[in-house]
């Protein structure tokens, strides 16, 4: 039951390896061009992503759920060849593909510039130059596909069981040593990888059918499988669509029970604006990441403040896929725009299609005005784990902005119950960062220097507290211990707290 | 937009034609529409446009060769391939072999605007659209 995922550029040999290694085992052959295609039909945008990778940076789409959707698909269909039998796939990052299954066998495969090139003109009917031009901006939109869809470098040995270059050596003798190395024990199934198995395919088929449903596409599910008990977290704003989940999972084979969870972890992120590319984004992200939190965006737009192009905005878009377009008449791929389409949401798509990118999305909304607004948006909500408030106010003098954003803090810890800091408080409360590690430093060598008089002078520290000295000033021991036992406690504290920030303990 | 271009479009799906010729005349350009890519070629000899814009899978003559017909009369039109199977390696190839943008299906409206619009501009650079050089 071997699983042999084959990788290469385009033009490296991937197919023909694929096909020679067939002809040895009769193994079947399934390729990415074949999947794709099962997946258009399905109705995932996979033109979409791919075209995003070659257009300018900046065009706001949102692919970030469609990746999701694409990477479901081509796992619930990958696992489920592989339950069937052996299996021989080939892509452009297959080696990437089923993550955890010990038992397939990751394979690279490289070949000759020039006869990269001399396949190219065959194939294309291109010159010699344009098709090594061609080549050279294919590999790299291929290098940034690879790196958005999987997050990894699609070259990185690390993520390979075996790697062949095609300069001096045949595809026939390729495909004997691809069949010997499948035959090894390493790359036999266990328990353990089959189980593994059979769970990426009920939680992949999980996360595709909630995907494509109509009742439950417009929301966010994280979904593990374990053993058939098929777990659904949501986050708190998605509530009402969780009622429908148990629906649509009822059926699925291998499923023996399904859990829906609401999300307990949620960090509320407040501010006017919002930017994926700011060091609030980074340092909550690092934090949600941590705690395995979902992020909830709400942009805060302070009264007075209300833009001309608010109204246009309306209610929070639709979060989903855009897959109402199914039902709607058919239009051949030609969409109207949408109505909100220009009108500046303050960074919110960006800083969803980033959340969502990163599995951390937890919801968005939009308010105009105060505390009170703010409340009756998010209260019911759930409980939050933290609630941070970013940077508000901007219009505002930087001492109106610290008040008033220190006064929106305070409001929204009483009234909502739940622990509030500001942007600026949250590395110094639960990051490390350079300051930190400076003050690391510091208290570090307090506490060396501390203990090290201490054990170096215990004579004279023993006289102190109960010998000589204590006989003549006895109360002078005792302030001594006072005054020194808090600090040494706040200095090794310190310590102790920062310490255990690089591990990530809070 | 002010500038006025001449478009053709060449999708076997009527639908497409359809929607972008109604779009695109509210903003001023004039747009013929062909689900025969034969019958393009044929129209392509005959007039000078400024931007085709063309599907890539359309039976015996594909988007491409459409594509090459119509830069070899005239190295100033810009092409635009639109295709609902579009693939990085399908992408790239047009854009080599000589296309303006590549837009993946489906597509927004604004798109194609913004497309057209860039269009424009790079015609600016160089000489007026052909509409606004029949009208001189």
């Amino acid at each position: 039951m071997a699983i042999v995922m084959i990788s290469s550029m385009y033009q490296g040999g991937r197919e023909e390896l694929a096909q020679a290694l067939k002809r040895k085992t009769d193994w079947p052959v399934l390729s990415r061009e074949e999947l794709v295609d099962e997946a258009r039909k399905l109705g995932i945008k996979i033109g979409r992503l791919e075209v995003a990778m070659i257009k300018r940076p900046g065009l706001p789409e949102k692919l970030a759920r469609e990746k999701e959707l694409y990477l479901a698909f081509l796992t619930a269909t990958l696992c489920a060849k592989a339950r069937q039998g052996a299996l021989i796939y080939h892509g452009r990052a297959g080696h990437l593909l089923l993550p955890g299954i010990s038992h397939r066998l990751r394979v690279g495969l490289t070949a000759p510039r020039e006869v990269r090139i001399k396949r190219t003109v065959r194939a294309l009917n291109l010159t010699p130059d344009k098709a090594e031009n061609y080549l050279a901006q294919l590999d790299e939109d291929v290098a940034k596909w690879i790196r958005y869809i999987h997050r990894a470098d699609g070259r990185d040995p690390n993520h390979f069981d075996l790697f062949f270059n095609l300069e001096n050596m045949g595809l026939s003798n390729a495909a004997g040593i691809l069949c010997a190395t499948a035959e090894l024990p390493d790359f036999q199934p266990t328990p353990a990888s089959l189980k593994l198995l059979d769970d990426l395919h009920l939680s992949s088929q999980a996360k595709l059918r909630l995907a494509l449903d109509e009742r439950t596409h417009a929301a966010d599910f994280h979904v593990k499988a374990d053993n058939g008990v098929l777990t659904v977290t949501y986050p708190p704003d998605q509530d009402p669509v969780s009622r429908h989940i148990s629906q649509v999972l009822a059926d699925l084979p291998g499923c023996r029970e399904i859990q829906c969870t609401m999300a307990e972890t949620n960090i509320l992120w407040v501010q006017e604006r919002f930017t994926p590319e700011s060091d609030n984004f980074h340092q909550i992200i690092r934090l949600a990441q941590r705690w395995g939190a979902a992020v909830e965006l709400l942009r805060l737009i302070p009264p007075g403040e209300l833009q001309g192009d608010m109204a246009a905005l309306g209610p929070d878009p639709d979060h989903g896929f855009g897959r109402q377009a199914c039902a709607a008449a058919w239009d051949g791929g030609v969409e109207d725009d949408d109505p909100a389409t220009g009108a500046d949401d303050g960074g919110l798509s960006r800083t969803e299609e980033e959340l969502i990118n990163r599995g951390r999305y937890g919801g968005r909304h939009t308010v105009c005005g105060g505390y009170d607004q703010i409340l009756e948006r998010v209260q019911g909500n759930g409980r939050y784990t933290l609630v941070v408030i970013g940077d508000m106010f901007l219009a505002k003098g930087h001492s109106t902005r610290t008040r008033q954003t220190r006064e929106l803090a305070l409001n929204i810890r009483d009234r909502l119950k739940a622990p509030v800091i500001t942007a600026d408080e949250l590395k110094s409360r639960f990051l490390f960062g350079q300051r930190q590690a400076l003050t690391l430093a510091g208290f570090l060598a307090l506490v060396i220097l501390l203990y090290g008089l201490v054990f170096t002078h215990q004579k004279p520290v023993l006289d102190f507290l109960g010998g000589a000295i204590h006989q003549h000033f006895k109360w002078l021991a005792a302030a001594a211990v006072a005054v020194f036992s808090p600090l040494v406690a706040y200095i090794y504290g310190t310590v102790a707290g920062l310490a255990l920030k690089i591990i990530n303990v809070d | 937009m002010s500038d006025r271009c001449q478009i053709l479009i060449v999708d076997d799906e009527p639908i497409v034609g359809e929607r972008l010729k109604a779009f695109l005349e509210k903003d001023g350009h004039r747009v013929e529409t062909f689900v025969e890519p034969a019958a393009a070629l044929e129209r392509l000899e005959a007039k000078d446009f400024d931007i085709l814009i063309s599907d890539i899978r359309m039976g015996e003559i594909d988007g491409i060769q459409v594509m090459a017909k119509a830069l070899q009369k005239s190295r100033r039109i810009k092409v635009i391939m639109i295709t609902g199977y579009a693939t990085l390696e399908l992408a790239r190839e047009s854009l080599t072999k000589g296309a303006f943008d590549f837009i993946a299906k489906p597509f927004k409206l604004k798109e194609i605007r913004r497309t057209i619009k860039r269009a424009v501009e790079s015609f600016e650079q160089n000489a007026q659209p052909a509409a606004n050089r029949a009208a001189v």
